[in-house]
């Protein structure tokens, strides 16, 4: 009975899931997740943030708050990493004292936060992971993961580019994120092997600009001089395109470069706007989960959950001239 | 014409923090007076001259000016109420030009720039109105401090000051310098200017004071006329009258510690205004103490220094001789191991860790003796700390006490003591009682004294003639990084400034 | 240090009775007094659960301490160099370097737990000698010298890490760390007690030793209370200065094995901003920057108490702007108390 209520709520957040097939078969475990669970409780959701300081990851928040204001037995505290490992393990930590009922985070990075979901999970405190992932295997190491695929929305803008914009080929530009972090090799290497596709299209450049505009517009103007033909960009993320088009600006090459962001963040200075301004050609939207994660923990601490599919992929939208205005609307 | 004095300041008491400075002080200046104060350190008079210019406010008092009470809240009001002052450590920026000193803060422009040419000129004009003429485009942090201080009193004349406080303004300068600076007072005050006159000098009291009023433990000791007998005002200084001054001296020679044969030192690297020893010859014999004496400028305590190993890096010609042997005294660690102690003029500058406690300033030259095996021997530091205390009768008796905190003379004892710690055969001491009261004074000097009879070699530079004429056994004047001219002691000042000044023209700048 | 205190005690010129300052006093120790008042206020404003008091429970003890191991390592190191009137900031950037060094050399060169740990915590001491021996023999600001040292640092943890962060996983073979280093990470007696509070412990207690009961210690204060009085009292100011940057080389490394053992992982990108922290929590701790007083006590409380504040609003979910306001605060009153200090000693106006 109740399990069957589970499903049908879960219905609708299934059908995103490309990877529910990854559910384990719960018929052995019985128990609800958390003990402590129903409709009549109050419950506290800690979520740890790998760093605030970002666009994005504010974008996150945004949409976990909102998504969690909906629900009025849950409460939402946000703490910030700050793009530091030992302060985020020390907030893990302190959600653990604290007892909180589930906890979201979105590891700075996977290996050192580790150790602090495990004792997470010791103390029988649900763990969804959102974006990036730690070490381990979800639904044992962890409860959950959601999130997009870095690899995969950096090679549909790869196929982007091969498909539509560049049939006949050009010279390409990639602005890599920060080096060394996940993300950032995943988006590059998505990128390159999208345009695979189309043999015409040759890959010139490619330099990291660490996810910081002014980064990305010194480099990509050094791109510019030495390769003028470039004919499009592909950068990491909103705000290395923003860069990478004061730098096409400044060589007065905003109609031969079509640049292409990943992020699709709303507001004035996201990516929605720039393409529905004809500024850039496209951008990828890379999905907070957040609305997802809430359906989650609802799942978990209000439905009395007995399990919850493992891996949840957030599929990616792609933002061009012809959807952007319309989304601008939302 | 008002009859009330130019300044009157009336029961002014002040504490700090339970420790009263001032005690209800009574202090008048007339038009066209100088008024010396006097006073140990301690005494009260730095902080009666600070309420005076606004730096403090005191707790009780009052401050009349032509007979109307005025209130300094800083020193601000206080110049604008036409109170200049002179401090010791002079307000002088160094990286600037002594043109740029002079306007600082009033400079000169002309449509919103800055005209330097008016101002260099002006500058000119006011140093020459004082009698003094120099470069104003030199940078002041490459002057000497005599000629800084008479940068300082050209810049605080400039505020059409009508009282001018001097806080010992002659400590740094040469004997002829000082008498200028007299001259220009004395000039100042036949204008209407009314002078207060703060100077450790008792000798120079009457050639430029018109009267003397003396505090003691912040309260006024008593007045004297400028022209009273020199024990008198001792007396009023110190409380009691002093005995003798300057010890006896037990006279003997023994084996020769120091000998100088045209010694130079050639730096590696030239230096503004550092005259390197040029050829000295002197000697100096175990039990004997030995004066240098010069103007300013004259290389004493570059020779002094160079002695030490500190003079920077270079090196020496002509005979360096300790104990008769060869010595190469071209570092620190090679001056100590030859048994050489210095005792800096700059005694807060080189000579003390002033946040630090007595008792770590004592052992600091000795630390070798107070940490076998690198560790800290409290109760060995403890020992060596507390002999030297009452070796030097340093009061307070207290090693814990920051050594900031104490009486200049007493810092100076602590400074002495520390470098006695590490029983030298050679002691170079410069200046040994700059800034110092006249009772520690005397006891520095027995101190030297018993130094010498113990064997210790001692030569001391010093600008203050009757101090060498009183202290040493024989005096060596330099001149220009040579010696020139030697003295037996009880020589006659006259001629020993003759022979140090001699041919000024050829050797100042 | 305790002449701060004492200083006050006397007037400027005559022997005062022996008083109690308690301005004098209250400086001295104004960071354990902070780091009582921030506990006094974590208790009060603790959420409580079923009747305890959340910020005392031991659970959360060790969380604070754990959170300033690493920044509390390097503090303790700071405290030398800025005793000697000196600043380094490079220690965040070496810790990253160390991390990624042990990192590198266990997983890749393959080398034993002992061999490894001497090498990176060497190669630690010898950065940061040699930005001594640069300062010193150029007669550059230390400021200038390991801002450079940062760059460097950074630089070469980037370059040995080609780019990537180096993973550690344990076990014996090849590409595998022995797994006792993973100890680090880890809690005893009990799950209590963090292994890297407990190398914390071990480098404050050492420290304090050498600062308070060495020679080398006494060298540390006098060349930062007066250089030039330390030069002509025979002292080697040199190579005290030098040593003083080696002590935080490798201070920075120990943290650096730490980091790389917590989180099992090294990363040119770990680190950041630390020489902030540490700094912050020096200055709180009452030791000058203008050299020549501190204390190892104060700098520990310093690191405990921003350890404790942090907690306290993050358990109250205050979020993280204010945190940065409040450490501001501290900071500047913990300064205008040293120059009140100052001024009562009448050491500048």
């Amino acid at each position: 009975m109740r399990r069957l209520e589970i499903r049908s709520k879960l219905w609708p957040f299934l059908a995103l899931s490309a990877g529910a097939a990854a559910l384990t078969a719960g018929a052995a475990q019985a128990a609800p997740l958390v003990k402590e669970c129903g409709k009549n409780g109050q419950y506290v959701i800690g979520f740890s943030q790998a760093n605030n300081a970002e666009p994005y990851r504010q974008h996150v928040n945004d949409e976990l708050t909102a998504a969690a204001k909906k629900v009025p037995q849950f409460t939402l505290q946000i703490a910030d990493g700050a793009g530091n490992v030992n302060t985020q393990t020390s907030q893990m930590d302190n959600f653990v004292t604290q007892k909180v009922d589930l906890i979201l985070i979105s590891p700075f990075e996977a290996s050192p936060l580790t150790p602090a979901v495990a004792r997470a999970m010791k103390a029988g405190i649900p763990v969804i992971e959102l974006d990036r992932k730690t070490v381990g295997e979800p639904g044992k190491d962890y409860t959950a993961f959601i999130g997009g695929d870095n690899f995969k929305i950096a090679e549909e803008a790869g196929k982007y580019v091969a498909g539509k914009l560049l049939p006949d080929g050009g010279e390409v530009a990639v602005l890599e994120g920060l080096p060394s972090s996940t993300p950032a090799v995943e988006r590059l290497n998505g990128f390159k092997a999208g345009v695979k596709d189309n043999p015409k299209i040759e890959v010139v450049a490619e330099q990291a600009a660490d996810w910081l505009p002014d980064k990305a517009q010194t480099a990509f103007a050094a791109m510019l001089q030495a390769h003028p033909n470039i004919k499009a960009v592909y950068a990491s993320n909103d705000m290395m395109a923003a860069g990478a088009r004061l730098a096409a600006k400044g060589a007065g090459k905003v109609d031969q470069v079509k640049i292409l962001g990943t992020d699709g963040l709303p507001g004035p200075a996201g990516g929605i706007r720039a393409v529905a301004e004809g500024e850039w050609a496209a951008t990828f939207t890379y999905p907070t989960g957040g609305p997802e994660a809430i359906e989650m923990a609802k799942a978990i601490l209000l439905d009395c959950a007995e399990q919850v599919p493992t891996v949840v992929t957030v599929p990616t939208t792609a933002i061009t001239p012809d959807n952007a205005k319309q989304l601008m609307g939302n | 014409m008002s009859a009330a004095p130019l300044l009157a300041m009336r029961g002014v008491a002040k504490s700090f923090g339970g420790a009263q400075a001032l005690r209800g002080v009574d202090f008048d200046l007339q038009r066209g007076e100088v008024h010396a104060l006097l006073g140990e350190n301690g005494a009260g008079k730095s902080t009666l001259m600070n309420v005076l210019s606004g730096v403090i406010q005191p707790d009780e008092g009052e401050i009349l000016i032509d007979g109307a009470a005025l209130r300094f809240e800083d020193p601000r009001a206080a110049q604008a109420a036409g109170v200049a002052t002179i401090f010791q450590e002079l307000d002088l920026v160094p990286s600037l030009d002594v043109a740029a000193n002079l306007f600082l803060g009033r400079e000169l422009t002309r449509g919103g720039v800055l005209d330097r040419f008016a101002m260099r000129r002006q500058a000119k004009l006011r140093l020459a109105e004082i009698g003094f003429d120099m470069d104003v485009d030199q940078l002041v942090g490459d002057l000497p401090v005599g000629r800084r201080q008479i940068v300082a009193i050209a810049k605080a004349l400039a505020y059409a000051s009508r009282i001018l406080v001097m806080d010992e303004p002659t400590a740094a300068l040469t004997a002829s310098e000082a008498e200028r600076l007299f001259a220009v007072m004395r000039d100042l005050a036949g204008r209407g200017v009314g002078i207060v006159y703060i100077s450790h000098r008792l000798e120079e009291v009457p050639r430029v004071a018109d009267r003397v009023t003396v505090l003691r433990d912040g309260k006024v000791a008593g007045a004297a006329s400028p022209s009273a007998p020199q024990s008198e005002l001792v007396a009023l200084l110190v409380g009691r009258p002093l005995a003798e001054l300057y010890p006896r001296r037990s006279g003997g020679r023994a084996r020769r510690v120091l000998r100088l044969e045209q010694a130079r030192y050639q730096p590696r690297r030239r230096r503004a205004g550092w005259r390197a020893p040029q050829g000295v010859s002197l000697e100096v014999h175990a039990g004997e103490v030995v004066g240098l004496a010069g103007i300013m400028g004259a290389g004493r305590t570059e020779l002094l220094s160079t002695l030490y190993g500190a003079g920077g890096p270079g090196a020496w010609s002509g005979t360096v001789e300790i104990d008769g042997k060869p010595a190469r005294l071209t570092s620190i660690a090679a001056a100590r191991r030859a048994g050489l102690a210095f005792v800096t003029d700059d005694r807060r500058g080189g000579g003390l860790m002033l946040r630090d406690s007595v008792g770590r300033n004592l052992v600091a030259s000795v630390l070798r003796r107070v940490s076998p095996f690198f560790l800290m021997s409290k109760a060995r530091e403890a020992r060596l700390a507390g002999e030297a205390i009452a070796a030097f009768d340093v009061r307070p008796p207290r090693p814990d006490l920051a050594v900031g905190a104490l009486s200049g003379g007493n810092q100076q004892k602590v400074v002495l003591a520390k470098e006695v710690l590490g029983e030298p055969r050679l002691l170079l001491l410069d200046e040994p009682t700059r800034g110092v009261d006249v009772g520690a004074k005397g006891e520095i000097y027995a101190r030297i004294r018993a130094l010498a009879a113990q064997g210790v070699g001692v030569l001391v530079a010093s600008s203050e003639m009757p101090e060498l004429i009183g202290l040493c056994d024989r005096i060596v004047v330099l001149r220009g990084g040579r010696s020139v001219a030697e003295f037996p002691a009880g020589a006659e000042e006259r001629d020993i400034l003759e022979a140090a000044e001699a041919s000024q023209d050829e050797d100042d700048e | 240090m305790n002449d701060a205190a004492t200083a006050l005690k006397s007037a400027p010129a005559r022997p005062a009775p022996r008083r109690l300052d308690f301005f004098a006093v209250a400086v001295r120790f104004q960071s354990v007094i902070g780091l009582i008042l921030v506990a006094i206020g974590g208790v009060i404003f603790s959420p409580r659960r079923h009747g305890s008091i959340l910020f005392l429970a031991p659970d959360n003890i060790a969380n604070i301490v754990r959170a300033i191991s690493e920044t509390g390592i390097i503090a303790v190191g700071m405290t030398f160099v800025i005793i000697t009137a000196g600043i380094d900031l490079s220690v965040g950037a070496l810790l990253s370097l160390s991390s990624v060094l042990t990192a590198t050399i266990m997983t890749t060169w393959g080398w034993g737990l002992v061999p490894t740990l001497l090498f990176v915590l060497i190669c630690g001491a010898a950065f940061g000698a040699t930005q001594g021996v640069i300062s010193t023999k150029f007669r550059l600001e230390p400021f200038i010298v390991t801002l450079a040292g940062l760059q460097t640092a950074r630089g070469l943890a980037l370059v040995i890490s080609g780019n990537q962060y180096i993973n550690i996983s344990y076990g014996d073979g090849p590409g595998l760390a022995p797994p006792i280093f993973s100890v680090l990470g880890d809690r005893l007696f009990n799950n209590t007690v963090p292994v890297a509070t407990l190398v914390f412990v071990v480098v404050a207690i050492v420290a304090t030793f050498v600062l308070n009961l060495t020679r080398f210690g006494r060298y540390v204060f006098a060349v930062g209370g007066n250089e030039r009085a330390a030069r002509l009292s025979g002292m080697p100011v040199t190579l005290v200065k030098i040593s003083v940057y080696a002590i935080t080389g490798l201070v920075s490394a120990i943290a650096g094995v730490v980091h790389a053992g917590q989180f099992n992982f090294g990363s040119a990108n770990d680190g950041t901003g630390y020489e902030l922290t540490a700094i912050a929590a020096v200055v709180i701790g009452g030791t000058s920057l203008f050299g020549g007083s501190g204390s190892m006590i104060g700098t520990v409380a310093g690191a405990v108490m921003l350890g404790a504040l942090a907690n306290v609003l993050q358990l109250n979910n205050i979020n993280a702007a204010l945190q940065l306001l409040a450490t501001g605060a501290i900071i500047v009153l913990a300064a205008v108390l040293q120059s009140l200090v100052r001024r009562r000693e009448g050491l500048g106006r």
